[in-house]
């Protein structure tokens, strides 16, 4: 059956018309087969031009539409919807773009008449070749799961907890509250941390939407966008959450002692342990990999003490599969360690900004006493800025948090130690947003003596009895002290973990945005969203911001009773075709493609696929098609051009 | 050179870098040369070498093929596999006699509407040194004359 | 029921598809009993003078081999198609021109130079530069062979033909149905290619990962090959998978070398060796343009791996002038 295709040629006010001669394009297109009506329009994409162009498709029984008018990027959508209203199948449109790459570039009026008219002949052999493609929906799971429970993680499991909806917030620390729970204050304001923390953890604990697991880790993540099935593992805690009052009677029998991460190694804790003081879920965890009984020995002596037989030995760790719709990842950052800035490496009582944010917090491990290795107040602290940052040598990028994060740190020494002399060593600040040069600016008022150097990984440091003599920016500086602002890295175990999700991890290792500036939250694996420091070194306020924009994101696409629209035009394989090479399962950068081991062919899961089609231009025998991309629609197109 | 010769081009471009690029160079008012024909796909790794070969043998004097920069594809690494597939259709294409400067591979973001200007008029500047591409037998009775 | 008549010839080929004939074991004697064979160059001596001499459409059917090179292919295939009910592209060389088409990569002029004056076992030994005459003036009259066309032609571009049977040389199986659905009547649509609509690999039994990488491309003979594992994963090129299968169970494969692409491409294919190279070069392990150069620089010939069989069906046919 032969089609009947309408040819729309737009003058677009001056801007086509006054380069291209458009009733020549006209002319030509008449005489190309099965074309039945040319109209030439002053604006296809006015309301009038729209109007004229759906009479034109229903009085002429049109099945093919060619508009030969601006980019399709412009407005393709538009006159897909005016077919759509005019009854026509929306895919059964070819625009031929003769503005942006034909009047606007072109000077020789003939020649891109010319040009104009490749591209519509080109337009109109595609037309022909094109089909029609419907719309598919799927049914989806509503629930969410949100990794991590720092402020990121915290912020989106209560942004998504709404009515009706569920969230699984996983955490494999035994406690919440990330690395902001560590901190005294926060900058610009100096507010305290956890207090600022603490109604966020307070609602997480007790929104019964939300299901909060502590020392649990993601095991298996399975399926895709809509329709994931997690496994987590709870590592057991040992302790009765419920019974247990976090007096803290059973850490001091404990005979184990290790280092306490939590507080950058600078403390011991006990195999059974809280982290700080005030831990929430306030109740210990018994780490298995150091408690004696789980490494053979018949020790009690934690269970004995415990005057509420909160202790349990005989608890298994569990695994639980959960079904949800959407991911949030919040999975954290950690910070440079100062061992790793090699001009510092090796010299005693330098510490990184996360150390220091310990030694001066009420509850880390000198209870907020700023004392040196020998006990006494140090004379001389020297903050030095940029440590391992701005640097081929370490990481280019400048992490943005670390000045004014420093300043706090000064400012808070100032405040606790009054007679300590403080440096700060620099070679650039950054401050940018609301209140922080201000804050800046109101330090100054600590005397901290602020000394300017070209870069920090190049400072001589020597340790000197008890002196660490720094020469920075023409000075000799003797420090009892030295805090290192390192950069924000990505937490050390994303690269495992990351195993289970396959996403795109950076060149710097955080995790990639789908686009960093127009969607920040979004990643390439739909339905997996990010927020926080995973994705790059950030503030409170913008790890906040962009969890919730995560937690809009799954709640606006994710809806309950609603079905999830996907990609129309997708890759598909024709099984009759398909040699099963497994070449193409590979390629997908959505793992959108498995192999179909009853059948021996592949098969493209059409909720991941974006249709990018790098499949079809791989598959050797031809057995996958790009719906709206189709060799024969290329093939047609080229011809076209060429005619 | 030949007088006024006025090669024909086809270039392959990605939907979101390099069509956007050369509706950036159109809303800049850049000049592209009218010699460039344009074929859209989603992602330089939609473009298959038998498009580039039928391009040559469907009368194209030389053939582009613009995709996002490295790191940037839409796709997360559609142009990697172009440049791969491009970087061997390559090899090809000079066994076959086709000049080098005849195809080209290129990155071209959505806001280089001034790289899309320069690298298409270059293009057409060499391929114009080159002269018309001739295929050998483009048509099925071409070769046909008896060798005596 | 009458004998069939059919007739097989050769143009130009090696002769092997007629020789896999006998492949056929016992069915050539029922062919015998079934079929009367005119004409048959590989086994005794038919007269082209006898086959003019027949009436249009006698034969029931041709199978053809060889691609069309010289006068005389062409005339004969010109003469067999006339007298012919059934015209088969028979193998490789009919269908796509073969092995001997890489020669479409010369033009005629440098294969006989090379031939008569540059190769090593002639050169110095032909000082008078003396090549092969179309015609020739001897005292008894004048003495012609045929003469040679720029490029091979594959049969249907000289002739309609009815249907394909490619392989180098066809797989015996097939040869054996084609005549039992010709004695049958059964045949099926006109243009159709005798064989699988999948690729080799569908038929290989050797192991496909689902992340495959290329490191380094290998010649058969630089490695010891894992006979468990595909081929193309271990770098070495194997045109199975835009092969179509049919040779009967990726045969090549099972003798530990790879596929060489001689069933053409399959349907969903235009050009066999654009599409071999698409799969190949996307398996390359390597981002930077420095080296994938340097993983490409192991494959020594471009056309000869790629387009083995299928040259002068390719898109370009063969380069350009």
């Amino acid at each position: 059956m032969s089609e009947r295709i309408g040819v729309f040629i737009c003058d677009c006010g001056p801007n086509i018309a006054e380069v291209v001669d458009t009733p020549k394009l006209s002319e030509f297109a008449k005489k190309q087969d099965e074309v039945v009506e040319v109209k030439i329009h002053k604006l296809w994409c006015s309301e009038g031009g729209r109007d004229e162009m759906k009479r034109a498709i229903i009085d002429n029984k049109l099945t093919r539409v060619v508009v030969c008018a601006c980019s399709p990027k412009q407005h393709e959508i538009t006159f897909q919807k005016v077919l759509a209203s005019a009854g026509l199948n929306p895919y059964l449109m070819q625009m031929a773009n003769i503005r942006e790459q034909v009047a606007w570039v072109t000077k020789d009026k003939d020649k891109a008449t010319q040009k104009a008219i490749s591209q519509l002949n080109s337009a109109i052999k595609r037309v022909k070749v094109q089909k029609p493609l419907e719309k598919n929906e799927i049914e989806c799971k509503t629930d969410f799961l949100v990794i991590g429970a720092g402020i990121s993680g915290m912020s989106a499991a209560l942004t998504l907890a709404q009515k009706n909806r569920k969230v699984y917030l996983v955490e494999r620390e035994p406690w919440i509250g990330g690395k902001v729970v560590a901190y005294e204050d926060a900058f610009p304001k100096m507010e305290c941390a956890p207090c600022m923390l603490e109604p966020k953890m307070d609602e997480v604990l007790h929104n019964e939407r939300i299901s909060l697991m502590t020392n649990s880790e993601i095991t298996n993540v399975k399926g895709f966008f809509g329709n994931f099935q997690v496994q987590i593992k709870t590592r057991a805690r040992h302790v009765d959450i419920e019974k247990c009052i976090g007096c803290g009677g059973c850490y001091d029998v404990c005979p184990v002692t290790v280092k306490n991460r939590f507080n950058g190694n600078l403390s011991e804790r006990h195999a059974i342990y809280s982290a700080f003081p005030g831990v929430l879920p306030n109740a210990p965890a018994i780490d298995c990999e150091t408690c004696l009984r789980y490494k053979g020995e018949d020790c009690k002596k934690c269970e004995e003490s415990c005057p509420f037989g909160a202790i349990d030995y005989s608890l298994k760790d569990e695994y639980k599969t959960i079904e949800v719709g959407a991911i949030v990842v919040a999975t954290g950052f950690d910070v440079m360690k100062s061992e790793e800035v090699k001009n510092f490496a090796g010299i005693s009582e330098v510490y990184d900004a996360y150390q220091f944010e310990r030694i001066i917090s009420s509850t880390g491990p000198t209870e907020g006493k700023i004392v040196t290795a020998d006990g006494g107040t140090p004379e001389v602290i020297a903050f030095v800025h940029c440590a391992g940052s701005r640097d081929k040598r370490y990481k280019e990028y400048c992490s943005g948090v670390c000045c004014a994060n420093t300043i706090k740190l000064a400012h808070l020494t100032k405040k606790k130690s009054p007679a300590t002399k403080i440096y700060e060593i620099y070679s650039d600040w950054c401050l940018p947003g609301k209140n922080y040069q201000q804050f800046h600016d109101k330090c100054i008022a600590d005397n901290v003596e602020y000394v300017r150097n070209d870069n920090a990984n190049d400072i001589k440091a020597v340790k000197k009895s008890n002196k660490i003599i720094l020469t920075a920016g023409g000075k000799n500086i003797e420090a009892d002290m030295v805090v290192l602002s390192t950069p924000i890295i990505p937490n050390y175990g994303l690269v495992q973990f990351n195993a289970l999700l396959g996403m795109n991890i950076d060149s710097d290792g955080f995790y990639s945005a789908e686009h960093e500036k127009i969607s920040p939250a979004n990643t390439a694996n739909r339905g997996i969203y990010i927020a926080g420091c995973c994705s790059g070194p950030k503030d409170v306020a913008q790890s906040v911001a962009q969890a919730q924009a995560a937690a809009g994101m799954a709640l606006s696409v994710i809806v309950p009773g609603e079905k999830l629209e996907l990609e129309v035009a997708t890759s598909k394989v024709n099984d009759d075709l398909c040699g099963g090479c497994h070449s193409c399962i590979g390629l997908c950068p959505y793992q959108a493609i498995s192999f179909d081991e009853v059948k021996k062919v592949a098969a493209v899961n059409e909720i991941l696929c974006r249709g990018c089609g790098v499949c079809v231009a791989a598959c050797p025998a031809g057995a996958i098609m790009n719906k709206h991309f189709t060799d024969e629609q290329i093939f047609s197109e080229i011809e076209g051009v060429l005619a | 050179m030949i007088d006024n010769f006025e090669p024909r081009i086809v270039g392959f471009l990605c939907n979101w870098c390099s069509y956007a690029g050369a509706d950036q160079a159109g809303n800049q008012h850049k000049e592209v040369p009218p010699n460039l024909k344009i074929v859209r796909v989603m992602c330089s790794g939609r473009v298959d070498p038998q498009h580039v070969v039928k391009a040559f043998q469907s009368g194209a004097d030389g053939v582009m093929v613009l995709g996002c920069h490295p790191g940037d594809c839409h796709y997360k690494e559609g142009n990697y596999k172009a440049l791969r597939r491009m970087k061997l259709l390559e090899k090809l294409l000079h066994e076959l006699g086709i000049e080098k400067d005849r195809f080209k591979l290129d990155w071209v973001s959505a806001s280089e509407g001034d790289k899309f200007s320069r690298v298409t008029i270059e293009m057409v500047e060499k391929v114009k040194k080159l002269g018309p591409l001739t295929i050998r037998y483009n048509k099925n009775n071409e070769g046909g004359e008896r060798h005596e | 029921m009458s004998k069939l008549k059919v007739v097989f010839y050769w143009a130009a080929s090696c002769g092997g598809c007629e020789v896999s004939l006998l492949d056929t074991n016992e069915k050539i004697v029922e062919l015998g009993a079934i079929a009367d064979i005119l004409l048959m160059p590989l086994a005794f001596d038919g007269k082209y003078h006898d086959i003019e001499q027949l009436k249009d459409g006698e034969i029931d059917v041709t199978f053809f081999n060889g691609g069309t090179r010289s006068t005389e292919h062409e005339h004969l295939a010109k003469l067999l198609r006339q007298k012919s009910k059934i015209m088969v592209s028979y193998g490789a060389c009919a269908s796509w021109g073969g092995i001997p088409g890489l020669a479409n990569q010369f033009h005629v002029e440098d294969i006989l130079k090379c031939v008569y004056e540059d190769t090593a076992s002639i050169a110095g030994s032909n000082p008078s530069k003396t090549r092969p005459q179309v015609k020739t003036d001897v005292p008894e009259g004048e003495l012609t062979i045929p003469g040679l066309y720029d490029r091979v032609f594959p049969l249907d571009e000289v002739v309609k033909v009815d249907y394909y049977l490619p392989g180098c040389p066809p797989h015996v199986d097939w040869v054996v149905k084609t005549i039992d659905a010709i004695a049958a009547g059964k045949l099926p649509p006109a243009g159709s290619v005798i064989g699988s609509s999948k690729t080799v690999c569908d038929e290989c039994k050797r192991e496909k990962s689902s992340d495959r990488k290329i490191k380094k491309f290998h010649r058969v003979h630089e490695i010891i090959t894992d006979p468990e594992k595909c081929l193309l994963e271990q770098g070495i090129i194997c045109s199975g998978p835009a092969t179509r299968s049919g040779c009967g169970g990726a045969k090549c494969l099972d003798a530990n070398m790879p596929c060489r692409g001689c069933y053409g491409p399959p349907p969903g294919v235009v050009d066999q060796g654009a599409k071999l190279l698409s799969v190949v070069a996307s398996m390359i392990d390597a981002n930077e343009e420095e080296e994938i150069e340097k993983i490409l620089s192991d494959i020594k010939d471009t056309i000869g791996t790629f387009y083995q069989f299928t040259l002068p069906k390719s898109i370009l046919k063969g380069g350009v002038k």
